[in-house]
């Protein structure tokens, strides 16, 4: 490496990396910092967190084992099968990442809502989402289900063409080379697709907030409770804060370490 | 050519910044409760008017998330809240210049969408199993006063009364207006907001049911300077045309009741 280079990058990596670091990581070790002080304990033993750590992990469950189900074919399609329409539902997929999470909310709520569009497409059917523990689901699948659809998406277009061929020329049929062969080659990748759509559900809040509502025990999710607990106890918001903090790191540390993983079985 | 162009986008949004963050002594920054919404922005407006060279910056929240705000530092100049108990959080911290003075009063509001979908006609018809009610959340100010109505409401009915109508509940919004808009898009069968928040927009789809005045509470809306404003004696003179008859009709357009009425 030449001299001018070396002073180029070590003065850049001296003023970037402080700054970026400062930036990122005071708020969130002054989250940590006010949790320890007030004493993490008995912030987390409090009712209203329980109830609403209980419904987070219910639901972005459930969410996360539907966005597998329903968007692991449906990006295997997506990248191997041509059909019509196909670059317009590339981009609508990724519509919801860009989307504020607002917007999202009322557009749901202008589609499954008790006024929306199926109500007055199914007549004499009174769609009861609002306000439910469905509701939630309904908005963390559209929020964090691009996530995935997009991971899988790319991996699937890599194909393992001799792989795929050699046990197609050996007998497999095609629901057999998919289960044998395409999807445990991707499982590692896939696996870390669906952590991050997965954390990205359990930090929904704007579009839970419009089309679920928010009640204790029932859509009150740990964001959600955030926001609640601004206004009563600020202990319990900022010890909450905490909670989805230590669960965000952890999931991104989950994900990486399943996306560099080597794709074999 | 195409990067140039680029830079030259991101340096002007930069400059923008910057100017944006560029404050005067001139600036007031008012922390106000939701219902004062339009109100507020009316007010702050004529004001702005007849005071060219200010600055007036509104921040809405409910009372209590902006109690919360000025007691861990956030700067402002005055806090117009929707009720007494807020204000006081910040005169405990020490926060206050000067005594609150009221300056608006309020009523607490059955409200039903334009059509009645459930057919309530009063606040015992609130316990019909299915209905879905939309409330503040607790700790919000119209929350309170919401649950003092409903208290009192159940001591003239059987002693379910209570749990059966909190069992209706199907969200607790953070702010009044969001209660409003579950009402106005017909999520919500019932809900309670403050009479000034039926401003003309909604008029139309919305049904106000009458609920019985001896439930009502006092509601007192109080302002203050804030022990960081500076200069005071603009956060003096915005408080003063807040009392003036031109602050006080304002107020009355958009539903409040004037503080001349409370007092007689």
């Amino acid at each position: 490496m030449r001299p001018w280079q070396f002073y180029f990058q070590r003065s850049l990596l001296l003023v970037t990396v402080p700054l970026v670091a400062l930036f990122l990581i005071l708020p969130l070790l002054s989250l940590v910092e006010r949790t320890l002080r007030i004493g993490a304990g008995h912030a987390l033993s409090g009712n209203l967190l329980r109830e609403a750590i209980w419904v987070s992990l219910s639901t972005t469950t459930l969410s996360a084992l539907f966005i597998l189900i329903i968007g692991t074919p449906f990006a295997y399609v997506l990248a191997r099968k041509e059909f019509p329409l196909r670059g317009l539902i590339n981009i609508l997929v990724d519509i919801p990442i860009v989307l504020p999470p607002a917007a999202a909310g009322i557009a749901l709520l202008l589609a499954f809502g008790r006024n929306g569009l199926l109500s007055q497409w199914l007549p004499g059917i009174q769609l009861e989402i609002t306000f439910t523990r469905t509701a939630v689901i309904f908005a963390q699948l559209f929020v964090a289900a691009p996530l995935y659809i997009r991971v899988a998406h790319l991996r699937f277009q890599q194909r393992q063409v001799e792989l795929e061929e050699a046990a197609q020329v050996d007998g497999a049929s095609p629901w057999r080379v998919f289960w044998s062969v395409t999807f445990p080659l991707a499982a590692p990748t896939l696996a870390g697709g669906i952590v991050l759509s997965w954390a990205r559900a359990a930090g929904e809040f704007g579009a839970t907030l419009v089309f679920a509502g928010n009640l204790r025990a029932t859509t009150q999710t740990l964001p959600l409770l955030i926001e609640r607990a601004l206004a009563t106890d600020i202990d319990a918001a900022i010890a909450s804060a905490a909670f989805l903090l230590i669960l965000a790191f952890f999931a991104l540390l989950l994900a990486r370490w399943l996306l560099r993983l080597p794709d074999k079985m | 050519m195409q990067s140039r162009s680029f830079l030259l986008l991101l340096l002007t949004v930069a400059l923008s910044l910057f100017t944006a963050c560029g404050q005067t002594d001139d600036t007031l920054i008012i922390f106000s409760a939701t219902s004062l919404t339009d109100a507020q922005e009316e007010m702050a407006s004529v004001f702005a008017a007849e005071h060219p060279d200010i600055n007036i910056q509104l921040n809405f929240a409910s009372s209590s998330t902006l109690a919360t705000q000025i007691i861990e530092g956030a700067k402002a100049d005055l806090f117009a809240s929707a009720n007494i108990l807020q204000m006081e959080r910040i005169a405990e911290a020490g926060l206050l210049h000067e005594e609150a003075e009221t300056f608006a009063s309020n009523r607490v509001v059955l409200i039903v969408p334009s059509t009645n979908p459930k057919n309530i006609q009063g606040l015992a018809d609130l316990t019909a199993p299915g209905l879905r009610i939309i409330l503040a959340l607790p700790g919000t100010p119209i929350r309170a006063y919401t649950d003092h109505l409903l208290s009192s409401a159940a001591a003239d009915q059987d002693g379910e009364y209570l749990n059966s109508v909190l069992a209706n509940v199907r969200s607790e919004e953070a702010t009044v207006r969001l209660v409003l808009s579950k009402v106005v898009l017909g999520e919500a069968d019932a809900a309670f907001v403050y009479l000034s928040d039926i401003t003309a927009e909604v008029r139309d789809e919305i049904a106000i049911i009458a609920t019985p005045v001896e439930y009502q509470s006092e509601i007192v809306y109080p302002v203050a300077i804030l022990d960081e404003a500076s200069p005071k004696e603009l956060a003096a003179s915005y408080i003063e045309f807040m009392l003036s008859p031109v602050g006080q009709s304002i107020l009355a357009k958009w539903g409040f009741v004037l503080v001349s009425r409370i007092e007689n």
